[in-house]
C-alpha cells in the first residue's frame, strides 16, 4: 500500500510525502469511513482520520503488522471517537435473545450486491445496529472489544448486532428485489 | 479478522475518492488537526512570500544603492581634486596675462596682440590650455626669431609646458640680475622699443629689476585678493580649488566651463514638474480596539504583508518645496482562522440528542485600496542625493473587499459575516500621511528612489456595537520617476 521509505518520510513530517500517504491509502480509508459515518460528516472524519495516522505514525511497528491492518484500526477507532463525540449511537436497546449471526443464505445475497449497492443497502441501517454490525461482522471485533471500544456491555453490542440482523432480513429481500426488477 | 471476508472485500473495495476529497483541499484540514509538534511547517500563502520577495528586494536595493552612492562620492571627491588641480595652472597662467598686459598696455600704447607683446606672456602662455597652445606656440616662435634669447636665459622654447608661471617669473627675474641691461631689455621688451623710449634713458638694470619686481607683486597681490573672492563665490564643495590654486586670479569664462560646477540644481531648477512610479510591499496592522470581539478579531485575523503601487505626480513649488498627488492601489490581505465550538441538538430517525460541533472558519481575506494622496515636501539635495519628508492627507477608497471577519456580537456569541455585507469598510476615509523618500538622480530628467509611507485614518472606523478599527499602514516602495 505504502512503502517503507514513504513512512519514514511521514515520520520525518515531509510534506510532500504525506501527499504520497494520503493518495495512497485515502481509498482505503474513505471505504471504511463510508460504513461508519453519514455523508455530511465525511469529509471532516476524513481529516480526523488522516491527521491521526500522520500524528502517530511513529507509533507503527511493521514487525507487528501490515500497515493496511493498521490504517484499519486507526480508522475504525477515529470513527468510533466521532461518533461517541457527538453522541450518534443510540445503544439503549434492551437485550433480545432472537439475534443469530447472519447465515450463509444472508451473506450470499449482501454477496452478490455490488459494492455500491451493498453500500446504499448498508447505509439505511440504523446508526447504532450499523456500527456494531460493521466492527462485528465487517471488522472482526468481538463483542468484548466492541463493548470496550463503545463502553457499552457485551450483551448491548450482542442485542445491536441481532437487531442489525432482523433489520437486514427484513430489508434484505426487498432490495434484492429491487435491484432485480427495479 | 474479519468474520466475513467477502463482505469485508466488497465492501472495503477501493473505490474512486470524491474530487472533495483530494490532497490539495485536505491538506490545510488535516495539518490543522493534527498536534502542533507534528504537524509540517505550511508554507506561508503566495502573497505573503511574494510581499516578502519584495521587502528583501527593496533592502537589498537600498543598501546597493548606499554603497553605490558613497563609492561614486568617493571617487568623486578624487576627480574633484584633480581637476582643481589642473585648474590652478591653467587658471593661475591666464590670470598672470591678463594684469600684466593691462599694465604692459598703459605703457606701451601698443595696438599688437595682447597675448604676443611681451615675452612674459609669452612664456605664461606656455603653460596655458591647450585650446590657447597652437596659437600661442607660434607667437613664441615668431618672438624667438625676432629676439635670439641669451644662452642662459631659457627661451619660450625650452620653457616646459608643466612648469608653473611662478616659476618662471622667478627664473625670469633672476636672470636680470646676471644679464646685460640692453640684453635684459631687449628680452623685456622686444618688439616695445617705444615702450623703453618713453621709460627714462639710462635706466639701470637694478632699476628695471625693481621695476618688474614692484609689478609683478602688485599683480599677485590683486590676483589674489580676485581670486579668493570668486573662488568663495563659486561653491562650498569646490573649496579644495581655493586651496590648491596658486594665488591668481580666476577669470570667470574659465569658472563657467568648470565641468563640475554644474550645479544639479540649477539643472532642475527649470524642470517644475516630475512624475514617478513605484512598487512595494505593504505592511499592516488592523487595530481593532472595543470589546472582547475586538480582542478576538485581533487573534483570529492575522495581517499578511501585501503590495501595492502607485502613480505620482509632483509639483516644484520652490527649490526645497514641492506638492505631489496620484494614485495608489493596494492589495491588502489577511488570514482569517476562526474556530470555536458550540452545542446544539441534532435529530436523528431514531432520537434527538445534544451534540457539540466544531466550526473552523478559514478565509484569506482581500481589501482592495485605492488611493489618492496630497502631500507637501520638504527637500534636501546633497550632490546627486534627494531627501524628501512629505505630510499630507490621504483619500482612501475601499472596492471588492472579499472574505470573513467577526462582527455584531460578543466573544460567546460571534457572528461570522462576509467582508462584502461590511458597509463601513467600503466606505472612503481620510487619513494622514507621513512621507519620506529619498531620491538618487541616475540621469539628467531621471531618478530612482526608494519610498517609506505610512498613514491612519483620522476616524476610527465603526464595525459594529463597541467595536472600531483605525488601520496603520507602512509601505515600502521602489521608485523610478523622471522630471520635465
Amino acid at each position: 500500500m505504502v512503502s517503507t521509505e514513504i513512512i519514514e518520510k511521514c515520520k520525518r513530517n515531509e510534506q510532500r510525502a504525506y501527499k504520497q500517504c494520503y493518495e495512497a491509502c485515502a481509498p482505503y480509508v474513505y471505504a471504511i469511513v463510508k460504513n461508519y459515518i453519514n455523508e455530511d460528516e465525511r469529509k471532516d472524519a476524513m481529516q480526523v482520520v488522516f491527521a491521526q495516522i500522520f500524528s502517530s505514525l511513529h507509533n507503527y511497528d511493521a514487525r507487528k503488522g501490515a500497515f493496511k491492518s493498521w490504517i484499519s484500526q486507526v480508522t475504525v477507532y477515529q470513527c468510533i471517537g466521532i461518533l461517541r463525540k457527538r453522541k450518534k449511537l443510540n445503544l439503549f436497546v434492551p437485550f433480545d435473545d432472537s439475534h443469530k449471526l447472519v447465515s450463509t443464505d444472508e451473506e450470499k445475497l449482501l454477496t452478490q450486491m455490488s459494492s455500491e449497492d451493498l453500500n446504499n443497502f448498508l447505509s439505511e441501517m440504523p446508526t447504532g445496529y450499523k456500527t456494531v454490525f460493521m466492527l462485528n461482522i465487517i471488522d472482526g471485533y468481538t463483542h468484548k472489544e466492541i463493548a470496550k471500544l463503545l463502553d457499552i456491555s457485551a450483551e448491548t453490542s450482542r442485542s445491536q448486532l441481532s437487531r442489525a440482523i432482523g433489520w437486514i432480513r427484513k430489508n434484505l429481500l426487498e432490495a434484492t428485489k429491487n435491484l432485480v426488477y427495479g | 479478522m474479519a468474520k466475513h471476508n467477502k463482505l469485508n472485500e466488497r465492501l472495503r473495495s477501493q473505490q474512486d475518492l470524491p474530487a472533495e476529497l483530494s490532497w490539495d483541499k485536505m491538506q490545510d484540514g488535516i495539518i490543522q488537526r493534527m498536534p502542533a509538534t507534528t504537524a509540517p511547517k505550511v508554507a506561508a500563502p503566495l502573497s505573503a512570500r511574494f510581499g516578502k520577495f519584495l521587502g528583501l528586494i527593496s533592502v537589498t536595493t537600498l543598501v546597493v544603492a548606499y554603497f553605490y552612492i558613497s563609492a561614486s562620492n568617493e571617487s568623486k571627491a578624487i576627480t574633484t581634486t584633480q581637476v582643481t588641480q589642473s585648474k590652478a595652472i591653467t587658471l593661475g597662467t591666464q590670470s598672470t596675462t591678463t594684469p600684466t598686459n593691462k599694465i604692459l598696455d598703459n605703457k606701451s600704447n601698443d595696438n599688437t596682440d595682447k597675448a604676443a607683446s611681451t615675452p612674459i606672456a609669452a612664456v605664461d602662455n606656455q603653460v596655458t590650455a591647450p585650446r590657447t597652445q597652437k596659437k600661442h606656440t607660434n607667437i613664441n616662435k615668431r618672438v624667438a626669431s625676432k629676439n635670439a634669447a641669451p644662452t642662459s636665459i631659457p627661451s619660450a622654447d625650452e620653457t616646459k609646458q608643466k612648469s608653473s608661471s611662478a616659476d618662471n617669473i622667478n627664473s625670469l627675474q633672476n636672470n636680470f640680475a646676471t644679464k646685460p641691461t640692453d640684453k635684459i631689455k631687449n628680452e623685456i621688451y622686444p618688439q616695445k622699443e617705444g615702450t623703453i623710449k618713453n621709460s627714462p634713458q639710462g635706466t639701470s638694470a637694478h632699476t628695471a629689476k625693481k621695476s618688474l619686481t614692484y609689478r609683478t607683486n602688485n599683480i599677485q597681490q590683486a590676483a589674489e585678493k580676485e581670486s579668493l573672492l570668486k573662488v568663495q563665490k563659486i561653491n562650498n564643495q569646490f573649496q579644495q580649488v581655493h586651496r590648491t590654486t596658486t594665488p591668481f586670479e580666476l577669470p570667470p569664462h574659465l569658472t563657467i566651463s568648470l565641468p563640475a560646477a554644474n550645479n544639479l540644481a540649477s539643472d532642475t531648477k527649470d524642470k517644475k514638474w516630475a512624475t514617478s512610479i513605484g512598487i512595494g510591499a505593504t505592511y499592516w496592522k488592523s487595530n481593532n480596539r472595543g470589546d472582547n470581539l475586538a480582542t478576538a478579531k485581533n487573534t483570529f485575523e492575522k495581517e499578511l504583508i501585501s503590495y501595492g503601487t502607485n502613480l505620482s505626480i509632483q509639483y516644484q513649488l520652490s527649490q526645497d518645496w514641492s506638492i505631489s498627488t496620484g494614485l495608489g492601489y493596494q492589495k491588502i490581505e489577511s488570514l482569517f482562522d476562526y474556530q470555536t465550538q458550540y452545542d446544539t441538538t441534532r435529530s436523528t430517525n431514531v432520537a434527538s440528542e445534544n451534540v457539540r460541533v466544531t466550526r473552523t472558519v478559514l478565509s484569506n481575506n482581500k481589501y482592495q485600496i485605492y488611493s489618492i494622496p496630497l502631500t507637501i515636501h520638504k527637500s534636501w539635495r546633497v550632490k546627486q542625493l534627494e531627501l524628501m519628508a512629505g505630510l499630507g492627507i490621504n483619500y482612501r477608497v475601499s472596492l471588492d473587499n472579499t472574505g470573513k471577519t467577526l462582527a455584531n456580537g460578543s466573544l460567546n456569541n460571534p457572528q461570522v459575516v462576509k467582508l462584502e455585507d461590511l458597509e463601513p469598510l467600503a466606505l472612503s476615509q481620510w487619513s494622514a500621511v507621513i512621507q519620506l523618500d529619498l531620491r538618487y538622480d541616475i540621469g539628467d530628467n531621471t531618478f530612482a528612489g526608494a519610498s517609506l509611507m505610512t498613514s491612519s485614518p483620522f476616524k476610527e472606523i465603526q464595525l459594529g456595537t463597541n467595536l472600531t478599527q483605525r488601520p496603520l499602514w507602512l509601505q515600502a516602495s521602489l521608485v523610478i520617476g523622471t522630471r520635465f
